[in-house]
C-alpha cells in the first residue's frame, strides 16, 4: 500500500471479524499504530454502520459517526462467513493474519469452522483475541449481556450513584471501550510471545473481568475490612474540601483533603490567614468547622469562573480540575494546544473531526492513513491480493451474496 | 513452567497511586520483571504513614496495625507482580542507582505531573544517554506539555475534563449530584501497558528506543467518541442518559426484593421484549400499543420503567435474571463486591485469587484481566510490601555489597520504614486520593 510511514507496529497483519464496539476498536488500536488491518463485514454491513450520530440525524450507512471513528486504517471487504464458500475465503484471510480480534458470542464462530482451534490449525502462529461479557467459558458464557448487564455484574453498577437513590451506570460505550483497550494489550503480549520464538494463542477476553479487575480497589477493601461497601460508605478521609463544588459559570471538582491541599487551597484563595484561625490551624480541628469553611469558600468560588480557579488552585498545586459538557470539551485550552482532535475526510461523509491520538510516540506516529472504509471498498484488492481470486470470480461472489 | 510473554523484559515503575502502578501490574502480569521504585522518606499518597482514622479498606488485624503504609488496599490493589525498592531520588546516590537500574532496563513508567522528571534530571534526554534503546513513558494527568502542564490531578479530574463526569450523571440532577469516579484510571492502565508493548515491537525491528507521551485525558476521550461526534457533526452536546440508553428500551436499573436489590434489564428487539412479556407474565404488556415498537418503547420508557418496577420489586434479583436469561432477554443481578467472590461464574473462572502479602498475611487479591490458551497468567507475586526486594535489587542487580546496602540506609538514600510525618496529610489523606470521594 501506498501508506510508507512507519507505525510502531508496522508489519503486523490483523483481521477484524468484529462489530459493535469492542473488537472494531481493538483492531482500530493496532492499525491507528500501524498494523494492516483488513476489517470484514457481513454483505449487509456492520450493525455500528447503523448506530449514528449522522450529520444532520439523517442515517446514511457510510456517514455513521461511531462507525467512522471505529475503523479509522482498515481496509474493508464484505463476506457472508455463513456460507461454505465464505467460510473459506474467512479462512484464506486468517491464514494471512498474525492476529485476528472478534466478538461474536462464544462457540458462534467454531459453529461456522472458524474456531480457534481449526484456524490454529491452519496458522500456528495466529493469535485470537475474542472479547464477550462473560469469557469463553464458564457458567454465565452464554448469557446475553448489552453493555450495562455486563457492568452490573462487576458490583462497579452498584457503587455507583447517590446512597439513596437507583445505581447508575457509567456513561454509554466507556465498558465496551475499556474492553477493547485491555484486548488490545492481551491481544499485543500474545503476538509478542508468538514472535519471540513462541506459537499462538487464544485471547479470552471477559468484559466482566476485564473490569472487575482494574483498578477501583472495592473488591481488596472488601476483603480487608471484612464486610460489604455500600454506596453509603464513604471511604476518604476527613479532609476537605473534596466533591463538587459551584463556579461562576459551572461546577469544579476538587480532590484536595488533606492537610497540604488545605494550606495550599487557602493560599490560592489568597486567604493565609485562616491557617492561624484556631478553627483550621491543625487538622485535628478541621473537621467540626467544616461547615464554616465551606461558607468562605463557596463565595471565594461562584464569584470567579472555573478558568480561573483551575489556574489559580492549580498554581498552587491544588488537586482540582473544571467539570466539562461535550461542546467545552472541544474548547479545552489543553486539547486545543495540543491540537487534540484530528480532521479526517471521509469519501462520503467529508470531513470528520475525530478523536486523537490516546498516547504520541517521538518516533512512530500515530495518524489516520486511511478513513473507515466504505461498504466491501477494499474486496477486489484484498480478495485478489491475498487470495488470488479475479474480477470474474468476484462477479459471481457477489451474485451469489457471498460478498 | 511455561515461558510467559515478556520473561526477559524489564520494567521500571515510577509512578504513584492507580494508573502508572496498574499499567506496570500488567505488564508483570504478563511476565515481564517489574521493579517498583518507591518515593523515600516522603510516603506516596496510597501508603498511610500512621493507621488512617477510617479502618476501611486497612488491613489490621486485631489490634496489630504495624507497618500501616503495607495494609491499605488502595494500594496493594494496584502492586502485584512486581518487586518494590525504596530510593531518594533527591540524593545524588539515590539518582545514581537509578539511573544504573534504567541502564538495566527495557521500558520506565513515570507518573508524576509534568516537569517532575526534568526537575530530578531523570528525563527522557538525560536517560536515553544511559539507554537508547529504553521505551519511557510519561504519563501525567493532560499529557506532558500545553497550558496544563504541571497541573496535578488524581482519577477524578480527567474524569471531570474529558465530559465523562457530565454525562454519568442522574438526567434530573445538576453535577455536584454525581460522585467522582476514577474509571480513567483504569483507562490510562491499559493504555500505559499498551503503548510500552507498541514501543517494545517498534524497538525489535529497529533497536531503538522513544519516548511516549500519554495524557490519561486523550487515552480516555476516545471513549466517549459517540458524544463528540454527534457534537462535531451537529454541535449538539450530549445529555446525561442516566441508565437509559441511546435507542434500546426498557433499558435501566429496577428495584428487586429486599434492600439495595437490583436488576439490569436491556431490551433491544422485539423478540426480547415479547420475551419479558411472556417472562413476566403480563402480556397485557404485548398489546399495549405504547410498547409495540422499539421507537414506541423508547418514547413511553418512563412508563414502562414504572410497570417493570413494579413487576421487579417483587423478585429475587438472581433468580430473576436467571429466567430472564433461559427466556433470552439480556439480564443480569446489580452484584455487590462481596456477591462477586460467591459468584459461581466467577469462581469457576479463577477471577480472584489468593496470595499471601508478607505483612497483611494470606487474603484473596484481584485477579488477571484476560486469559491466555497456551501461557496461562498469574498472581505470582503478592502486592510488595515497603522495601520488601532492596536487597534482591541492589545486590543481585546492581551488585552493591551488604556494606554498601547498609551505606545506603545510613545515608537516607533508602530504608524500610516511613517516619509518621512522612506524609502530612497522613492523618486525613491517607485513603482520600485512590477512591471515590463522595461529598
Amino acid at each position: 500500500m501506498a501508506d510508507t510511514v512507519e507505525g510502531a507496529l508496522s508489519g503486523i497483519r490483523v483481521l477484524d471479524l468484529g462489530c459493535g464496539i469492542t473488537a472494531p476498536h481493538c483492531a482500530k488500536m493496532l492499525g491507528d499504530y500501524g498494523a494492516d488491518v483488513i476489517k470484514v463485514e457481513p454483505p449487509q454491513g456492520d450493525p455500528a454502520r447503523r448506530y449514528g450520530p449522522f450529520p444532520h440525524d439523517e442515517p446514511h450507512p457510510e456517514k455513521g459517526g461511531l462507525f467512522l471513528h471505529l475503523n479509522t486504517n482498515k481496509r474493508g471487504v464484505t463476506l457472508d462467513l455463513t456460507t461454505r464458500t465464505g467460510a473459506s475465503l474467512c479462512r484464506g484471510l486468517a491464514a494471512w493474519a498474525d492476529v485476528l480480534v472478534e466478538n461474536h458470542a462464544p462457540g458462534y464462530l467454531a459453529s461456522l469452522g472458524l474456531g480457534y482451534d481449526s484456524l490454529k490449525a491452519l496458522n500456528p502462529r495466529l493469535v485470537m483475541t475474542s472479547i464477550t461479557p462473560f469469557g469463553q467459558w464458564g457458567p454465565h458464557s452464554g448469557w446475553q449481556a448489552t453493555e450495562m448487564v455486563a457492568f452490573a455484574m462487576t458490583s462497579r453498577l452498584f457503587a455507583h450513584g447517590q446512597p439513596d437513590r437507583e445505581p447508575l451506570r457509567y456513561a454509554p460505550d466507556v465498558v465496551s471501550f475499556q474492553a477493547a483497550v485491555t484486548a488490545a494489550t492481551a491481544t499485543l503480549g500474545a503476538l509478542w510471545w508468538a514472535q519471540d520464538g513462541g506459537q499462538g494463542q487464544w485471547v479470552d477476553v471477559s468484559m466482566q473481568e476485564a473490569m472487575i479487575n482494574n483498578v477501583d480497589s472495592r473488591t481488596l477493601i472488601t476483603t480487608y475490612s471484612g464486610r460489604s461497601i455500600g454506596r453509603r460508605d464513604r471511604i476518604a478521609g476527613g479532609g476537605y474540601p473534596s466533591g463538587v463544588y459551584p463556579c461562576g459559570d459551572g461546577f469544579m471538582l476538587f480532590a484536595a483533603g488533606g492537610d497540604r491541599f488545605f494550606r495550599r487551597l487557602c493560599r490560592a484563595m489568597g486567604r493565609p490567614e485562616l491557617l492561624q484561625d484556631p478553627r483550621w490551624a491543625t487538622p485535628d480541628v478541621r473537621a467540626p468547622h467544616k461547615d464554616e469553611f465551606e461558607a468562605e469558600f463557596l463565595v471565594w468560588l461562584v464569584e470567579r469562573d472555573r478558568a480561573e480557579v483551575f489556574r489559580v488552585c492549580q498554581a498552587e498545586g491544588v488537586m482540582c480540575a473544571p467539570i466539562l459538557t461535550t461542546d467545552e470539551v472541544f474548547r479545552d485550552p489543553q486539547l486545543v494546544a495540543r491540537e487534540y482532535f484530528q480532521q479526517v475526510v471521509h469519501p462520503v461523509a467529508g470531513e470528520v473531526l475525530l478523536p486523537g491520538p490516546p498516547f504520541r510516540m517521538a518516533e512512530t506516529p500515530w495518524r489516520v492513513a486511511r478513513p473507515a472504509p466504505q461498504l466491501g471498498e477494499h474486496n477486489l484488492e484484498v480478495y485478489g491480493e491475498l487470495l488470488g481470486i479475479d474480477r470474474e470470480d468476484l462477479v459471481r461472489l457477489r451474485a451469489t451474496g457471498v460478498v | 513452567m511455561v515461558r510467559l510473554p515478556l520473561e526477559g523484559i524489564r520494567v521500571i515503575d515510577l509512578s504513584e497511586v492507580w494508573a502508572g502502578p496498574m499499567g506496570a501490574s500488567l505488564l508483570g502480569d504478563m511476565g515481564a520483571q517489574v521493579i517498583k521504585v518507591e518515593s523515600y522518606p516522603r510516603a506516596p499518597q496510597t501508603r498511610p504513614p500512621v493507621p488512617p482514622a477510617s479502618s476501611l479498606g486497612f488491613a489490621g488485624q486485631g489490634t496489630d496495625v504495624s507497618r500501616p503504609w503495607d495494609r491499605a488496599a488502595v494500594h496493594n490493589m494496584a502492586n502485584r507482580n512486581k518487586y518494590g525498592i525504596t530510593l531518594n531520588l533527591r540524593e545524588p546516590r539515590g539518582k545514581e542507582l537509578f539511573v544504573e537500574l534504567v541502564a538495566l532496563s527495557d521500558v520506565l513508567i513515570e507518573g508524576y505531573s509534568a516537569g517532575t522528571a526534568e526537575r530530578l534530571g531523570l528525563d527522557y534526554p538525560v536517560l536515553r544517554g544511559v539507554n537508547p534503546a529504553l521505551v519511557m513513558i510519561s504519563m501525567p494527568g493532560w499529557g506532558t506539555v500545553g497550558p496544563y502542564q504541571g497541573y496535578v490531578t488524581l482519577g477524578s479530574g480527567i474524569d471531570s475534563t474529558s465530559g465523562h463526569h457530565y454525562l454519568r450523571g442522574y438526567p434530573d440532577a445538576d453535577p455536584s449530584q454525581t460522585m467522582a469516579c476514577v474509571h480513567s484510571d483504569a483507562v490510562a492502565a491499559v493504555t500505559a501497558a499498551y503503548a510500552a508493548l507498541t514501543g517494545l515491537f517498534y524497538r525489535r525491528r529497529s533497536g531503538r528506543g522513544q519516548w511516549i507521551d500519554l495524557s490519561q485525558a486523550e487515552a480516555f476521550l476516545p471513549h466517549l467518541g459517540y458524544s463528540l461526534l454527534d457534537y462535531a457533526m451537529n454541535r449538539r452536546g450530549a445529555q446525561p442518559l442516566g441508565n437509559h440508553d441511546r435507542w434500546m428500551a426498557p433499558h435501566s436499573c429496577y428495584p428487586c426484593r429486599g434492600e439495595e436489590e437490583w436488576i439490569a434489564i436491556c431490551v433491544s428487539t422485539d423478540q426480547e421484549w415479547q420475551a419479558l412479556c411472556r417472562a413476566a407474565g403480563h402480556l397485557e404488556w404485548q398489546e399495549d400499543p405504547r410498547f409495540s415498537g422499539v421507537d414506541d418503547r423508547w418514547r413511553n420508557q418512563d412508563a414502562l420503567d414504572a410497570l417493570i418496577s413494579q413487576w421487579t420489586q417483587e423478585q429475587d434479583k438472581r433468580e430473576l435474571a436467571e429466567r430472564l436469561q433461559q427466556a433470552g432477554v439480556p439480564a443480569g443481578a446489580v452484584l455487590r463486591d462481596v456477591e462477586l467472590f460467591e459468584d459461581a461464574h466467577l469462581a469457576r473462572r479463577g477471577a480472584f485469587e489468593e496470595a499471601t502479602h508478607k505483612v497483611v498475611g494470606r487474603t484473596r487479591n484481584p485477579g488477571m484481566l484476560w486469559k491466555y490458551s497456551e501461557t496461562p497468567l498469574r498472581l505470582r507475586l503478592a502486592p510488595n510490601a515497603l522495601a520488601e526486594h532492596n536487597a534482591l535489587v541492589f545486590r543481585q542487580l546492581l551488585g552493591l555489597s551488604s556494606d554498601q546496602c547498609q551505606a545506603l540506609e545510613a545515608q537516607g538514600v533508602t530504608g524500610d520504614t516511613y517516619a509518621p510525618e512522612a506524609s502530612l496529610d497522613a492523618r486525613d489523606q491517607a485513603m482520600a486520593p485512590a477512591v471515590s470521594v463522595q461529598a
